[in-house]
C-alpha cells in the first residue's frame, strides 16, 4: 500500500473527508478556539490524515484511524503553538473564514466544547474519546496510556462535567 | 445533568453538524489564492522571459547595426566582413526573439481575460481555478519548455557568434561551446523545476475537483 498512487490515495482521502468530517470538526472545535485557528487546524488534520492512508491496514476501524491521527495532530498542533505564542491562542478572528459555527448551533453543545477546551490536551482526547463511545482499551491504545490510568482519567471527567453541568444549572435558575 | 444527558446533547451533533462550509468565503478566500497564483504565474513564468527576450533583441539589433557600418566604412579591414549570411542570422534572432514575445503575451493576455473578474458563484470560482491550474500545467509541458530553452539559447548563440565577429574572430567555437553547455544546464534544470511545479499544481487540481465534486454531490442531494 506504500506504492499508493497519489490520485488513489485522494480518492480514499476524500471519501473519508465526506464519512467523518463530524469527526475532524470535534477534534478541530476542541482543541482550536478561533475561528482562524479553527481553519489552521482543519488543513493540519486534513493534511495528516491524507498522508497517513497509505498506512492504513485495515487492523482498525476507519474512525478509530482517523480519530487517531486527528488527536495526535491536534495535541502536536496545541504544542507547537504554544511555544509560539506563549500558551495562548489567537483572540482577533479577523482573516475571512472557511468553516462558520452552524446557525442552529446549540447552546448546550458550545458549553460542552467550554469544558472540554478548559482540560489539558490529553483529557480533551480522552473526553472525546468517552463522548464518542471508545473503550477504555482503544482509548488506551491511542493514547499510548494503560487502560486504568483512563478509567481513572475519564471517572474523574465525568465526575468534573457533571458537578459543572448541575453549577451551571443552578445559576441558570 | 447527568453524564448521560451530556452523552445525549455531545450525540445531537451526529445529526446536525456544529460546523458548515461558508459558501461566500470560501469562494473569497479562493478568489484570493487564484490572484495571488495569477501573479506568482506572471513573476515565474514569464517575467524573466519579458526580461530576457527585450535584452536579445537589442544585442542582435546593435550587432547588425555595428556591423553593417563597421564593413560599410571599411573599418580594420583585416577583421572578417559582414556577409549577408550573418544579417539573415541576426535578422532572424531578432524576429525570432519579437515573435516569442509576442506569442507569449498574446497567451498570457487570453489567459488574464478568464481570469480577471470575480466568479459569480462558487462553482464558477472553482472552475475558473481549475482552469488556471490547466493553464500553468499547459505552460509546464515538456514539448514547450524544450522550445523556450532551444530558441533562447539559438538566438544567444547567434548572437555570441555574430559579436565574435564584430570583434574580429571569424569563428567563436569557444563562445558557442559555453552557450551548448548553458543550454544543457538549463534543460536540466527546466526540466527538473517544472516536474516538481507539475506535482504541486496536480496537488491543487486534485483539491479543487474534491470541493467541485463535493459542491455538485451537495446539489444533487437538495434537488432530491
Amino acid at each position: 500500500m506504500n506504492s499508493m498512487q497519489a490520485e488513489e490515495q485522494q480518492r480514499i482521502f476524500d471519501g473519508w473527508l465526506k464519512s467523518h468530517r463530524g469527526l475532524l470538526f470535534k477534534v478541530v472545535r476542541a482543541y482550536a478556539f478561533t475561528p482562524p485557528d479553527q481553519e489552521d487546524l482543519f488543513q493540519e488534520i486534513a493534511t495528516q490524515v491524507l498522508r497517513s492512508v497509505p498506512n492504513f491496514r485495515g487492523e482498525s476501524a476507519v474512525t478509530t484511524w482517523i480519530y487517531r491521527v486527528a488527536l495526535n495532530a491536534a495535541i502536536a498542533w496545541t504544542r507547537q503553538e504554544r511555544k509560539h505564542r506563549g500558551g495562548k491562542q489567537s483572540v482577533d478572528g479577523v482573516e475571512p473564514s472557511i468553516l462558520q459555527p452552524s446557525a442552529t448551533s446549540d447552546p448546550r453543545v458550545e458549553w460542552l466544547y467550554a469544558q472540554i477546551r478548559a482540560l489539558n490536551e490529553i483529557d480533551r482526547s480522552l473526553t472525546l474519546l468517552m463522548l464518542d463511545g471508545f473503550s477504555y482499551k482503544e482509548m488506551a491504545s491511542m493514547l499510548g496510556i494503560t487502560e486504568s490510568y483512563v478509567g481513572v482519567k475519564i471517572n474523574r471527567i465525568k465526575a468534573q462535567l457533571t458537578s459543572k453541568s448541575k453549577e451551571e444549572l443552578r445559576h441558570a435558575v | 445533568m447527568q453524564f448521560e444527558e451530556l452523552q445525549k446533547v455531545w450525540d445531537t451533533q451526529n445529526e446536525r453538524p456544529v460546523f458548515a462550509m461558508d459558501d461566500a468565503r470560501l469562494s473569497v478566500a479562493l478568489y484570493q489564492q487564484r490572484e495571488q497564483r495569477g501573479r506568482r504565474i506572471f513573476r515565474r513564468e514569464f517575467a524573466p522571459i519579458y526580461f530576457t527576450l527585450p535584452l536579445l533583441i537589442f544585442f542582435s539589433g546593435f550587432v547588425l547595426v555595428a556591423f553593417y557600418f563597421k564593413t560599410a566604412s571599411k573599418m580594420r579591414m583585416t577583421d572578417p566582413r559582414m556577409t549577408i549570411w550573418d544579417g539573415v542570422a541576426l535578422v532572424i534572432a531578432t524576429v525570432a526573439s519579437i515573435a516569442i514575445m509576442v506569442f507569449m503575451h498574446a497567451e498570457h493576455r487570453r489567459h488574464k481575460r478568464t481570469q480577471h473578474v470575480f466568479a459569480p458563484s462558487l462553482r464558477e470560482e472553482l472552475e475558473r481555478g481549475i482552469s488556471q491550474v490547466d493553464f500553468e500545467l499547459s505552460l509546464y509541458s515538456t514539448p514547450r519548455v524544450l522550445t523556450l530553452i532551444a530558441l533562447v539559447t539559438i538566438g544567444a548563440g547567434v548572437i555570441l557568434w555574430e559579436s565574435g565577429r564584430l570583434n574580429g574572430n571569424s569563428t567563436s567555437w569557444g563562445m558557442l561551446g559555453y552557450n551548448l553547455v548553458l543550454m544543457i544546464v538549463s534543460t536540466w534544470w527546466g526540466l527538473a523545476a517544472k516536474n516538481k511545479s507539475v506535482e504541486r499544481v496536480m496537488q491543487r487540481r486534485r483539491a479543487l475537483e474534491s470541493m467541485l465534486a463535493a459542491l455538485q454531490e451537495g446539489a444533487t442531494d437538495l434537488e432530491r
